[in-house]
């Protein structure tokens, strides 16, 4: 981590200096190592012509602990070294300030406290420039954190970075105050954290460029390309064509692992060109990621495509979603493997989210799988980035709010979090969408209505789909149904477009319930836990249950009758009425519980054979009766 | 078939469907002579509607009309998703209205689908009204089905061929085509109406069609036909519900007389 961090430093620190407003607050002009971040910015700032903005009330407090011992004692009791520190910090501005490397900002209503200035500057200029704050206060940090994330509500923001100064005089990551534990995997980035050129902006307008690119050839198997990535330029050559679809043909290239696609003279617009440079301008370098790394030029230097890395498996809609392809080719999976599956989804949607990277058209014929842990993001030139928009998408995985809609416009990562809602409620119920249910009306109208079926807790709609689903459902963690109830049904608390959980709220619920089954505690309380498909519902801790002694399938104690179960207990052998020849079933309930003799005769036979004797019996009587003479 | 697999298959099998409903003329009249070598017995007879000459040998129009359903069958079960996708089923006009096969996944039917569809035989009239209201009371049943267990389904599908005109209850035949066009008006039918040779009456297959007018089939090309239905087919099931499905107008051409 440290070796990654120093080594994007000065980067960075350029980017920086070029593109933020720096402002930096007291506690960072008060540490050891500040000295060294001077040595490290002052060339830029100069080279650059730009300044680092200190608010007037940081000076003034500067200068009251440089030239007062006593108020430094009262004031930060448990630093014997602040005068000292103070003293050295004033030095320091009064040389940035000779060179003009740093500016004072006053404002008439700063008030003295430094803290109220930065907020209410990063809150004025967060529409106009991108800032950067170094503080070693955590909560400050947090402030201006949050100020930064707004950027979601407020369209057009821009960006604010919060770090602090090391030992080493380098720019770290500073956790926001409010954070008091160590965060889980799935936080350990927070968006501010990814070094900016890995990073995308946000906008709100989508780009639009018409026209297409001059384009004389189109390179097929054999023709010699040029790839293209800033200043690397080289020479490779298009070996056996891969596959072809609508927008063009994929080939294997001389670079073993990577292909190239290339694309159809009409597909060839400035738009896409302009997409793909941006795309290749930050470093996106997830495994299994197929992302654009280099533009294909033709022996003219003309665009026809770009470089990626060579993707293998089968798409999610022909193998997972399919319960008997599923079965087919993956014959070995259990519970695991589809938990697992989800968590490696996750990770890589989180590294693109985290970019602010947004897929837009996520669904699953562009998702490859070789195993749970090794999967293939493919299709990714239609990624949105910034103002270029992701123009397809498949209605199943859109979200309530972009429903009937003509056309997709900027997609918002609350929209797209419905996709991915949508995508692992299909894993775990492998190919059954959330919203199919009984009576439902159509897939669209379901998901605008919000007419989500299964069940949590008491509460319930009764509707949902015939067949396993139910068991697969049940068989969740509390946690997860109540996060999938909440995003789908539509009173839920996640229902809305921006509370709806991102991939990181996902990823830890995902981890824990793949780390709940792997260590055997799932199976331990139910050893249905690891079936894709169980066969029955999840067991209730607070119920005890036993094996039907007929089926030997379990249920609630208070269900089995005598050991038997209900469906057993109507079942049994059939015979034909010694009589008539009629089909009857000598019930295991007269078997077992009435505990009666298999009967001869159907019952219709019985009864017949009753009121013959009965007929019988009274003519018998009055023939008696006529005999003696009555 | 068993009713109680046909029902097993709609709880286990996620895959959002593909109802077809192939509505197929077998009268009397698909028994001409399309191609081959013939030899004229010299007797002659007359049924559906017109005096014909009895041959022996030779290529029948229900003989390629044969080829071309079994070709659709052994496509769909050739694609991974469509396999599992798409239900058939199938009503014959010829004397009366037949039910052939009624719909269910392609597997389940693949026993008796062979000797079902290759034992047709071409005779009697053209009650094509009759044909038509029973295969939309299957559609009507299967939906049903489909909701009761919580499936999804495409907008289903209509193939109506025939070679003649229709001549059975003319009140049949008008309700046929106001149950059709209610559908279709509403897109909950896609209707695909195609005029088999020359005396197919074009007007007639028109008024089950108020989206796109009917199409006449190139020749005798059955096959050309069905092998454009069943990529169409394969391609609406890896769209997702909802999507509007795009025909490949251009593969048209290869089948219909434009």
């Amino acid at each position: 981590m440290e070796t990654r961090q120093e080594k994007i430093q000065p980067e960075f620190l350029e980017r920086c200096v070029k593109d933020c407003k720096i402002f930096i607050d007291t506690s960072s002009f008060l540490e050891e190592s500040t000295g060294k971040f001077f040595q490290n910015i002052v060339p830029i700032l100069q080279r650059e012509g730009k300044a680092i903005i200190m608010p007037k009330s940081v000076g003034l407090e500067l200068m009251k602990l440089a030239n007062n011992p006593d108020y430094c004692k009262k004031k930060y009791s448990n630093n014997p070294n602040l005068n000292a520190l103070a003293i050295n910090a004033v030095k320091n501005i009064n040389v940035l300030k000779k060179a003009g490397l740093i500016e004072i900002h006053g404002d008439p209503d700063d008030g003295d406290f430094a803290d109220n200035v930065f907020l209410h500057v990063l809150t004025k200029k967060r529409m106009q420039y991108d800032m950067l704050l170094i503080t070693q206060d955590r909560g400050l940090a947090g402030e201006a954190i949050r100020i930064g994330k707004d950027n979601r509500a407020v369209h057009g923001m821009k960006k604010i970075f919060v770090q602090r100064i090391d030992k080493n005089g380098f720019l770290q990551k500073i956790f926001d105050g409010k954070e008091s534990k160590p965060a889980s995997p799935a936080e350990t980035t927070s968006r501010s954290e990814i070094p900016l050129n890995e990073r995308f902006a946000f906008t709100k307008e989508v780009t639009q460029i018409a026209g297409n690119m001059p384009v004389t050839k189109i390179p097929v198997a054999g023709d010699t390309v040029t790839a293209v990535r800033n200043n690397d330029r080289r020479q490779i050559q298009l070996l056996e064509e891969l596959g072809a679809g609508g927008e063009g043909s994929v080939y294997k290239t001389s670079i073993s692992g990577y292909v190239a696609k290339i694309y159809k003279p009409e597909k060839l617009t400035r738009l896409r060109y302009e997409k793909l440079k941006l795309m290749l301008s930050k470093n996106i370098n997830c495994e299994g990621v197929c992302f654009p790394l280099a533009l294909i030029l033709n022996q003219r230097d003309e665009f026809v495509g770009y470089l990626m890395r060579a993707a293998s498996g089968r798409d999610l809609g022909k193998s997972v979603f399919m319960p008997m392809l599923l079965k087919k080719y993956f014959p070995r999976w259990n519970k695991i493997d589809t938990v697992q599956l989800c968590v490696t989804i996750l990770k890589k949607l989180k590294y693109l989210h985290d970019r602010n990277v947004i897929l837009g058209d996520i669904n699953p014929y562009n998702i490859l799988v070789v195993s749970p842990t090794e999967i293939y993001f493919v299709d990714t030139d239609s990624y949105q980035v910034e103002g270029f928009i992701c123009p397809v998408g498949m209605p199943l995985f859109t979200a309530p709010e972009l429903q009937n809609q003509k056309e997709y416009g900027l997609r918002t990562l609350g929209n797209e979090n419905f996709a991915v809602a949508t995508l692992l409620f299909m894993i775990m119920h492998p190919g059954k969408p959330p919203y199919a249910m009984q009576d439902g009306v159509g897939i669209k109208e379901n998901i605008i209505s919000g007419e989500f079926s299964y069940p949590l807790g008491e509460r319930k709609t009764g509707k949902v789909p015939k067949g396993p689903w139910r068991y697969c459902w049940s068989h969740l963690t509390y946690q997860i149904k109540s996060t999938f109830y909440e995003t789908f049904w539509r009173d839920g608390t996640l229902h809305s477009e921006k509370k709806r959980p991102g991939t990181g709220v996902w990823l830890r619920l995902f981890e824990y319930y793949l780390d709940l089954l792997k260590s055997g505690k799932m199976s331990a309380q139910d050893e249905e836990a690891l079936l894709i498909f169980p066969t029955r519902f999840k067991r209730d801790r607070n119920k005890t249950y036993a094996k039907c002694k007929l089926c030997g399938k379990e249920f609630e104690d208070e269900k089995l009758q005598d050991g038997i179960c209900r469906a057993c207990l109507n079942k049994g052998e059939k015979y034909f009425c010694k009589r008539c020849g009629r089909e009857m079933i000598y019930t295991n309930r007269q078997k077992y519980i009435e505990k009666v003799e298999r009967p001869k005769f159907c019952g219709r036979c019985v009864k017949n054979q009753r009121r013959k004797n009965e007929v019988e019996e009274r003519r018998a009587i009055l023939e008696l009766f006529k005999n003696r003479g009555y | 078939m068993n009713d109680l697999m046909r029902q097993e298959d709609l709880f286990s099998n996620p895959t959002t469907r593909v109802p077809i409903c192939l509505c197929l003329d077998v009268s009397a009249s698909m028994d001409r002579i399309v191609g081959g070598q013939t030899r004229d017995t010299g007797r002659k007879v007359f049924v559906d509607g017109r005096e014909w000459n009895i041959v022996e040998g030779g290529v029948t129009a229900l003989h390629e009309m044969i080829e071309g359903v079994n070709l659709f069958y052994d496509n769909l079960l050739d694609d991974d998703v469509a396999r599992y996708a798409a239900e058939v089923c199938i009503v014959t006009f010829g004397g009366k209205a037949q039910l052939v096969m009624d719909f269910a996944n392609l597997d389940r039917q693949e026993g008796e689908r062979q000797q079902k569809i290759s034992n047709l035989t071409a005779q009697g009239e053209t009650p094509m009204g009759e044909a038509v209201n029973m295969a939309l009371n299957c559609l009507e049943a299967r939906k049903n089905e489909f909701k009761e267990a919580g499936v999804d389904y495409y907008q289903p599908w209509l193939v109506l061929m025939t070679d003649g005109e229709p001549n059975g209850a003319s009140s049949e035949f008008e309700r046929a085509v106001a149950r059709t066009n209610d559908l279709a008006k509403v897109r909950k039918l896609t209707v695909f109406p195609i005029g088999i040779g020359d005396e197919a009456d074009m007007n007639c297959l028109a008024k089950f069609s108020p989206r796109r007018p009917p199409l006449k089939l190139k020749g005798m090309n059955f096959k050309k036909f069905f092998e454009w239905l069943s990529a169409s087919v394969s391609r609406t099931s890896q769209s997702m519900p909802g999507d509007t499905v795009k025909l490949d107008m251009e593969g048209i051409k290869g089948w219909a007389e434009l």
